[in-house]
């Protein structure tokens, strides 16, 4: 499939550059995937999912025109009329250039043949297997299950000269197991996710599942105070994701991220770095080459607490002058790359487990999922707790419901005091636990 | 095409299958992007396919064709057939779908100024003109994004029922965000308008002087304060009001969450889950809003359905299968993003019945509390009925009167308790526009409702 699709991309762009770009891009995708579907603990639905389609984005003095198409035979009219939007557009002299070719490191192990011949059979067995493991932890429970294992290929093509064909691997299980005790619920989801086989253990992820759902009865809201904060590694993640997102050099060239002219300062606990890492092997997040073929690198984000750098795409590296990280963003076929995104987000370890730091905390939050999404543009934080439990003497107590923290996300981070020495692992992800010393909590 | 997909269908059939369906989506689409003074950015899309989905041995095979070639076609229902043998094998329970009489039917959508017909550099022009005036607003504006799209869908649904159904829709919509900064703080303020409707949006937004009032959203937050913390009563002006239905009560009220047991009012139906003051619709059929439209995409006609009615639950949105499940009729609520995706339980364009009273009435009969006003968005745990939503502006309400400006402001609180608390209910009904997300699909819906006060919230303050 890969030779068909750089044909296809170069075709693409063939056509853009016949049609007035002065540059020009394609990408094409093919992909295929098994999906199978389980609710109120029966398997429901199984899907044979196959996608193609192809883009071209065409630059004429800097003016960008992107057009897609899902058809084979209009690859030519879709590189025509991304010149011809181009043309339309009004110049942009920020606009330096597309990339240009370069190396890119060797195989990352994103593509496991194993998983890319697993019989569908086998996906409904595993579906259908971690339903009956959530109905032998709680046989009350109603489970809803969504496995899918995918292959997908791309062709990235410049009239540069770039060439990135990438082959990759997917698969993903997730979870959701309800408790329901009159009008309560106790509820919780939990998922899996692999490039490779030998990563995916999709049938104890039910079992998990509902056992965490159990816990969840009986939520009420938390007290209205200022306590301290621990995030889970769910939630770290979601913190991470929050610097990282505003790190995007894009959003701080246009003056929409809370980290704009924070480079070189100090925005957290000098506990914490963070790496951005591309690199790691069958990382569900490793690349060799971004969304526009530049080749990855590692990005040190944050050192000791200082913010080190910005992620870069073609346009804002131009912009700024600066090297080129190679974190253009781009989702599929069907839109152009915007802005930047992160790869692995790999941060610092402490000393203590996540137990001892639980342990340490005589009153606080503790929150398993969700609650760290800011307002990247103000960095204000004011989020639910989706997933959590008030903590007392040590000890996780009761779980919470409607309840909230409020805060910014440069004071909330300078005020971490504590990131375990254990962290959950999934392909590419170090997620340890980390408390906020203080953070106000709105609740009862 | 027509024929190819009964033929298709009818061949399922044969195959022994309880029920069939090929959906024909075909999708047309612009999108002018305009930044910091610079329209330099034109997008378009052409995707088609086919999406054929059959019921066999009680279970669903989906297999989707970005090809419409007659051989590509019947290499995709054996696929699907293949598909839903092997989930049928595992199943434990068999699904079922209730039995209709098929509808053949053919619709055009009629706006006042086809988006086709407009020239794409009439539409740059329009669109550079709205973003400038919003930047020329203040010397504090240091970021403009605004973007105009259209979307022109065409859908050919044909059933084992013997139904054909063929629908076009034609969406427009111009939206943009401003941000404004000073030394303490940067703050972004928020516009959009759009349905279905034509290239007419555009006079929309300039009547409404939108871009100007994005703008000066971002320069007031500028000053505001950063909310209080704990539990206060709220009021809700209309856009808010729009997403906390769709949020607290919509969700909760798709038949396929219901069916499931994903739904906290999954067996409340005839109990009282609101106030008297509140009645809740979900109405495809009101013409023009963006989440209208006239079949669902399994060919069954849309209707108004009044989900809540005087804070009694009354029924719940449903497809062919959820409606066959929970012993309901369909209420034409099956939608699907496009060919590759099958259709799930979707909401349209829902709100809240408005009352009587007006919004300074409201407001004046407050004493203490936060009025919440224009939305950012939300979101829903439907298995707990736990609901955030995120307001672009807020003021601290003291002895009937707004006085403080807040920003960043996020109120949480559960269905059970807070459709109960909703104690006043304005007369000034308004629809917002949006694109909801549900298990991957993202479908445009319109929300609404008038303002609205609840007696209490979370605020999600910091102090």
């Amino acid at each position: 499939m890969t030779e068909e699709l750089k044909e296809i991309a170069a075709a693409g762009v063939k056509a853009a550059i016949g049609a007035g770009a002065d540059q020009a891009e394609a990408c094409a995708v093919g992909s295929k995937e098994v999906k199978v579907d389980a609710e109120k603990n029966t398997i429901r639905s199984a899907s044979a999912i196959r996608d193609w389609g192809v883009s071209v984005r065409a630059y004429r003095r800097g003016a960008l025109g992107f057009a897609f198409t899902t058809s084979k035979e209009s690859i030519r009219e879709a590189g025509s009329q991304a010149a011809a939007l181009a043309t339309a557009g009004q110049p942009d002299p920020d606009f330096r250039s597309l990339p240009e070719p370069q190396q890119y490191s060797e195989a990352l192990g994103l593509f496991d043949p194993a998983l890319a011949e697993l019989a569908p059979d086998q996906v409904v067995e595993w579906t259908l297997g971690a339903v009956e493991g959530a109905e032998r932890e709680a046989p009350q429970a109603k489970v809803s299950a969504s496995l899918e294992v995918s292959v997908r290929h791309t062709a990235i093509a410049n009239s540069l000269g770039v060439q990135a064909d990438s082959a990759a691997t997917y698969a993903s299980i997730w979870v959701f197991a309800v408790i329901r005790n009159g009008d309560d619920a106790g509820r919780y989801h939990e998922m899996d996710f692999a490039r490779r086989l030998e990563d995916f253990d999709p049938v104890p992820v039910g079992q998990k599942a509902a056992h965490e759902a159990k816990k969840f009865l009986g939520s009420r809201k938390a007290p209205t105070r200022l306590l301290p904060v621990i995030l889970g590694p769910w939630a770290t993640h979601s913190l991470l994701q929050a610097i990282a997102g505003a790190a995007d050099a894009e959003s701080v060239q246009r003056h929409r991220s809370y980290l704009a002219g924070k480079r070189g300062q100090r925005i957290a606990a000098s506990s914490l770095s963070l790496v951005d890492d591309p690199f790691v092997p069958a990382g569900i997040n490793s690349r060799a080459s971004d969304g526009e073929g530049t080749a990855s690198t590692r990005v040190a984000l944050v050192e000791e607490g200082r913010l080190a750098a910005y992620l870069h795409n073609s346009y804002t590296a131009h912009k700024a002058a600066e090297q080129n990280t190679g974190h253009a963003r781009r989702n599929g076929y069907r839109a152009a790359p915007f802005g930047t995104g992160p790869t692995n987000l790999v941060p610092s370890l402490g000393s203590a487990t996540s137990e001892d730091i639980i342990a340490d905390t005589e009153e606080g939050i503790y929150i398993n999922a969700g609650g760290i999404m800011p307002n990247l543009v103000s960095g204000a934080l004011s989020a639910t707790v989706d997933f959590g439990f008030f903590v007392e003497k040590g000890s996780l107590s009761y779980p919470v419901a409607a309840t909230m923290i409020g805060g910014d996300m440069l004071s909330l981070l300078q005020t971490i005091d504590a990131i375990s020495s254990d962290y959950r692992e999934e392909p590419g992800m170090i997620l340890p636990t980390i408390r906020i010393a203080r953070l106000q909590v709105a609740g009862a | 095409m027509q024929d190819l997909l009964r033929s298709l269908v009818d061949r399922a059939s044969e195959l022994g299958a309880e029920y069939a369906e090929a959906r024909l989506h075909s999708a047309k689409s612009t999108h002018i992007i305009v930044e910091d003074g610079k329209a330099d950015k034109t997008v378009s899309g052409d995707s088609r396919g086919v999406c054929i989905r059959v019921l066999c041995d009680g279970a669903w095979g989906v297999a989707p064709s970005g090809s419409v070639e007659p051989v590509q076609l019947e290499a995709t229902l054996s696929d699907a057939i293949s598909m839903a043998r092997r989930a049928a094998r595992k199943a434990r329970d068999k699904a079922r779908v209730v039995e209709r009489e098929g509808v053949s039917d053919r619709r055009s959508c009629e706006v006042k100024v086809d988006p086709r017909s407009v020239p794409l550099a009439d539409k740059v022009q329009a669109m550079a003109e709205v973003e400038r005036q919003a930047r020329d607003y203040s010397s504090q504006i240091v970021n403009t994004t605004f973007g105009y799209s259209d979307a022109v869908v065409n859908q050919l649904v044909v059933n084992s029922f013997g139904g054909c159904v063929e629908e076009e829709v034609i969406r427009c919509r111009v939206g943009g965000t401003v941000v404004a900064a000073d030394e303490q703080t940067q703050q972004l303020g928020y516009e959009g308008v759009g349905g279905v409707e034509g290239y007419e949006v555009v006079e929309r937004w300039q009547e409404g002087d939108l871009g100007v009032r994005a703008a000066k959203k971002a320069v007031h937050l500028l000053k505001a304060k950063p909310p209080p913390a704990g539990q206060f009563t709220v009021i809700f002006d209309p856009v808010m009001t729009g997403v906390f239905t769709h949020e607290i009560l919509g969700h909760n009220a798709e038949g396929d969450l219901v069916a499931s047991g994903n739904s906290i009012i999954l067996d409340k139906v005839g109990e009282e889950i609101g106030s008297p003051l509140v009645t809740i619709v979900d109405d495809p059929t009101l013409p023009g809003l963006h989440g209208s439209h006239v079949y669902d995409d399994e060919g069954t006609p849309c209707e108004r359905v009044e989900i809540v009615k005087e804070g009694h639950l009354r029924t719940f949105l449903h497809n062919l299968e959820t409606a066959s499940e929970l012993g309901a009729t369909p209420t034409g609520s099956a939608r699907a993003q496009n060919h590759l995706c099958p259709p799930i339980v979707r909401m349209s364009n829902t709100f809240i019945v408005p009352g009587n009273l007006t919004p300074d009435e409201i407001i004046a009969g407050t004493e203490h509390g936060v009025y919440l006003a224009f939305s950012f968005g939300g979101y829903v745990d439907t298995a707990r009925g736990q609901f955030t939503l995120r307001a672009e502006r807020a003021w601290m309400v003291e002895n009937g009167k707004l006085t403080q400006p807040l920003r960043d402001v996020s109120v949480s609180g559960l269905l059970l308790e807070t459709l109960k608390a909703v104690e006043a209910v304005g007369n000034d009904l308004e629809f917002w526009p949006g694109t909801c997300g549900k298990m991957g699909q993202g479908a445009p819906t319109a929300c609404g409702g008038p303002t609205i006060r609840i007696k209490s919230l979370t605020v999600g303050g910091h102090k």
